[in-house]
């Protein structure tokens, strides 16, 4: 479903990222590990069109995404969630649902001015797919508050909540239970996996290497920007190359 | 967006009250005032929605204001088009400059952008001094006639207050419909987070260019207004004065709020105007309470957002028990 | 209604070519380039140290003239210990400017600082016009009266003087950025302000510095070229128009650039003021400006930030 061929990028003459070649399988969950600083979120970035590459492609469901616009990716079905939390701080959390949620109704960006019937039943449907989506996620309380003023983790959830407004066909999350208590933890892995079983590929970068391990069907290792290995969890585990990239010597 | 009914009951009386005022008040410089106010509130929006909504600063009103005058007056004075005419022509001629110059600017970082819309605003005041085969250069167009609308003319102070109420309530009924619909929702993304937005899908340049675009023509129907009003236009009317008075009744008033604005524009025009101060003493003061203002609630809500963001370290772990 | 408005107000020197007053446009260029240079400098140097567009740079420079013309012909003093006292007095404006409008806001974002100088500038122009009045001045120097020719061009005393003291500045500025401590926190502040604050170095400091170096730029600027054109509240403005095309053309924060697109600027309004017309002249800084966002938005040498 996403093909990383030969992906490479510097900056200033520092390669941080060199060759990186993976393919991610639809209906999977993949995991991107690796040391800090080793280009994960770069390669994120790569792929989701936020940087351009120096070298390389990237292919989502057969379709060269390599140089298309941010906006243009998440239309296709790929969307993500960044490292430090991003929200719409002073719109209320209905609000930014709703926001994540409109492009995907095929609307042009100029209709919606006058409240005719079409549009109040696409709103109605966007509406509820929000609440039904803050419902599952566990924070269906929180509608009417304003972003900014959430807790850490009702953050993280409405992030996730927000990337899945778009009924993408895969999510890139990065870091998605840092910082987070291990009850959410738990809930968080459990709603990926059932969304998963539903038919959603995701790409997660985690240091949690628990998470990883529960979660994963097949974890890729980045380390200086450089792919050392990949596989199903318990063998890259036992990889020597990786246990350096962690543990050093 | 649901309004609330206190929100509404207070609109009406606010009509209601404007509607009244010149009956009860019968000076007519106070006239002059409130006519002044409301090109003031349509100029206020067109900063308001660029600022406000989408965070964007623009020194370009004064260009737009400048060029929506000047179009209508040419066109009248030349062509001796009617007012009914010049009017959509000058929003018209707003709207295209802004885009000319929202197409390349808009891409570019926010500093760029500032000192683009700058130097567009300096730029048009010296093509109207020196192109003086077409606008007469500092002589100015005088002698523009008045309007008629509807087959009523509208030469009387007194008419023009009341036409331009019209106006102006228009104006605000589409900025509301504007800033509650998805393109207005879309706007406020790119205020509070233009990355996230992009990974929602939305086409922030493209969003940042109707809203310039939008907000050239409402500055260019503004300056309409004013030259048929005033009758007589010079290339005083692209002076940064006009900018310095907006930014004050945009941000003070509440940038990104729709009442706040009409209430600043019209504090800020009203009560200097009956203090009597003179205007190079209003502007010097308005300078100081700019700078106060922007020390103690800084950059108007636009800034303060992005402060918030630059200023939160790593958020500890913190229990969001909700699962 | 005439048929063709552009052409006549567009091109309105005739095209005869003469060796001399191209030599002589040549000439007029150069200086009129060193005097960008100066005012454009120091605004691309507290862009790039501090990410800060100074509005009340322009004002910073008509201060200085204004100054020079109280200190010389008002209160007679002699014409260096007037350029002296001109530069010390604007280097403390400078510093009061930087604490009150760039300081306090270096945390916040970006529009806080436009607005704080913004409303420095509106502050200090229409002070200035209340003090002064909009009635232009007059600077009589000595110099004018010096006229050196090189065959048959032309070059009076105190433009001389301008593109002198320009290079020495110039000059002066490079050593002091790359071997003073100062300029090396500068530098430092340029590519981290974060990094920098974790290593001891004030930040805030190198904010007033940099803005007070800027402002002795402007104000050797205002100085020197005060006896040359007229003086009255508004020339800042039109300066500090001149001054940000340069600084988009040679890239934000770069300051070598921003001198090599300043005399670029200078030699082509020189020669379009010569060769085409008055209009021509006036717009060529705006159109290379949008030119230059058009096509390399970085600027002509680059954003990347040398000092």
């Amino acid at each position: 479903m996403l093909e990383i061929r030969g992906v490479t990028k510097h900056f200033l003459g520092v390669p941080a990222l060199h060759d990186v070649s993976f393919t991610v399988e639809r209906g999977e969950i993949a995991g991107l590990i690796g040391p800090n600083g080793s280009g994960k979120t770069t390669l994120f970035d790569c792929v989701t069109g936020f940087l351009a590459p120096d070298a390389g492609k990237v292919v989502f469901m057969d379709q060269d995404i390599t140089s298309l616009a941010p906006y243009r990716i998440a239309r296709l079905g790929l969307t993500r969630i960044f490292q430090q939390i991003r929200t719409f701080p002073r719109l209320t959390v209905m609000e930014n649902m709703r926001a994540a949620g409109q492009q995907h109704q095929g609307l042009r960006l100029t209709s919606g001015l006058l409240p005719t019937r079409r549009i109040r039943d696409l709103d109605r449907a966007l509406d509820d797919q929000a609440g039904d989506l803050l419902q599952s996620l566990g924070i269906p309380g929180v509608a009417d508050l304003a972003a900014g003023t959430l807790s850490y983790g009702q953050q993280k959830l409405l992030e996730i909540a927000m990337a899945l407004m778009a009924k993408p066909s895969l999510v890139l999350l990065d870091e998605p239970v840092a910082g987070v208590n291990p009850t959410l933890i738990e809930s968080i892995k459990g709603y990926l996996k059932r969304l998963n079983e539903l038919g959603t590929t995701f790409l997660i970068i985690e240091h949690n290497l628990q998470v990883v391990m529960d979660l994963c069907h097949r974890v890729f290792v980045l380390d200086s920007g450089e792919l050392i290995a990949q596989g199903p969890p318990f063998m890259v585990q036992e990889n020597e190359q990786v246990l350096e990239a962690y543990f050093g010597r | 967006m649901k309004v609330s009914w206190t929100e509404h009951r207070a609109v009406w009386a606010a009509i209601g009250v404007s509607l009244l005022i010149p009956l009860a008040v019968r000076s007519n410089y106070f006239i002059h005032i409130m006519v002044m106010t409301e090109i003031y509130v349509i100029l206020a929006l067109s900063l308001n929605l660029v600022l406000g909504y989408a965070g964007l600063l623009s020194l370009a009103p004064p260009a737009f204001f400048g060029i929506g005058a000047y179009t209508s007056a040419l066109l009248t004075l030349r062509l001796g088009l009617p007012f009914s005419i010049t009017l959509p022509a000058a929003g018209a001629a707003g709207l295209l400059f802004a885009s000319a110059i929202g197409v390349p600017s808009l891409r570019l970082s926010r500093h760029s952008f500032v000192i683009v819309t700058l130097s567009f605003t300096l730029l048009a005041q010296l093509v109207a001094t020196k192109w003086t085969n077409l606008t007469r250069g500092a002589m100015g167009l005088p002698g523009i006639p008045t309007a008629t609308v509807f087959g009523l003319p509208v030469t009387e102070k007194i008419e023009w207050y009341y036409f331009l109420l019209g106006m102006t309530l228009a104006a605000l009924a589409f900025f509301t419909l504007l800033v509650r619909s998805r393109l207005g929702r879309a706007i406020l993304t790119v205020r509070e987070d233009e990355i996230l937005a992009q990974a929602a899908g939305i086409h922030t340049w493209k969003v940042k260019l109707y809203t310039f675009a939008i907000s050239g023509l409402l500055g260019g129907v503004a300056g309409s207004c004013y030259a048929h009003y005033i009758t007589f236009i010079d290339p005083a009317v692209f002076d940064f004065y006009y900018m310095e008075n907006l930014l004050i009744m945009v941000i003070l008033g509440g940038a990104g709020t729709v009442w706040g604005v009409v209430a600043g524009a019209a504090i800020f025009n009203v009560v200097p105007e009956l203090l009597r101060i003179h205007p190079e003493l209003r502007t010097f003061l308005y300078g100081i309470v700019l700078l106060v203002a922007v020390s103690v609630a800084p950059g108007g809500l636009a800034g303060w957002v992005r402060d918030r963001r630059a200023r939160r370290i790593e958020p500890s772990p913190q229990e969001g028990s909700h699962a | 209604m005439g048929r063709s408005f552009l052409p006549a107000a567009f091109f309105t020197q005739g095209a005869t070519w003469n060796a001399e007053m191209f030599f002589q446009h040549l000439a007029n260029g150069l200086i009129q380039g060193s005097l960008y240079a100066l005012v454009a400098v120091g605004l691309t140097l507290v862009y790039g140290v501090l990410e800060v567009v100074n509005f009340a740079h322009g004002e910073l420079y008509m201060l200085a003239a204004f100054a020079l013309f109280m200190l010389f012909s008002f209160l007679k003093f002699p014409y260096l210990l007037a350029v002296f006292l001109t530069i010390v007095a604007l280097m403390l404006l400078g510093y009061v400017l930087s604490r009150t409008a760039i300081v306090p806001h270096l945390r916040r974002s970006f529009e806080t600082t436009v607005l704080a100088t913004l409303a420095a500038s509106i502050i200090l122009q229409n002070g200035a016009r209340f003090a002064f009045t909009a009635t232009p001045r007059q600077v009589i120097v000595p110099l004018e009266d010096v006229i050196l020719s090189i065959g048959n061009v032309i070059v009076t005393g105190q433009r001389l003087l301008v593109l002198f003291t320009a290079m020495v500045a110039f000059a002066g500025l490079q050593v002091y950025i790359r071997k003073s401590r100062t300029g090396k926190a500068m530098r430092a502040a340029s590519q981290n302000k974060e990094a920098c604050r974790m290593v001891g170095i004030d930040v805030r400091r190198i904010a007033s510095q940099t803005m007070v170096l800027g402002a002795a730029l402007c104000a050797l600027a205002g100085a020197m070229v005060a006896p040359l054109y007229d003086i009255f509240p508004a020339i800042g403005t039109t300066v500090v128009f001149k001054s940000f095309a340069v600084v988009i053309m040679g890239g934000m924060g770069n300051v070598p650039g921003a001198m090599i697109a300043a005399l670029i600027l200078g030699l082509g309004e020189s020669l379009a003021g010569g060769y085409i017309s008055i209009a021509a002249r006036d717009a060529l800084g705006f159109s290379l400006m949008i030119l230059v966002l058009l096509i390399r938005p970085d600027g002509f040498f680059g954003k990347r930030v040398r000092i």
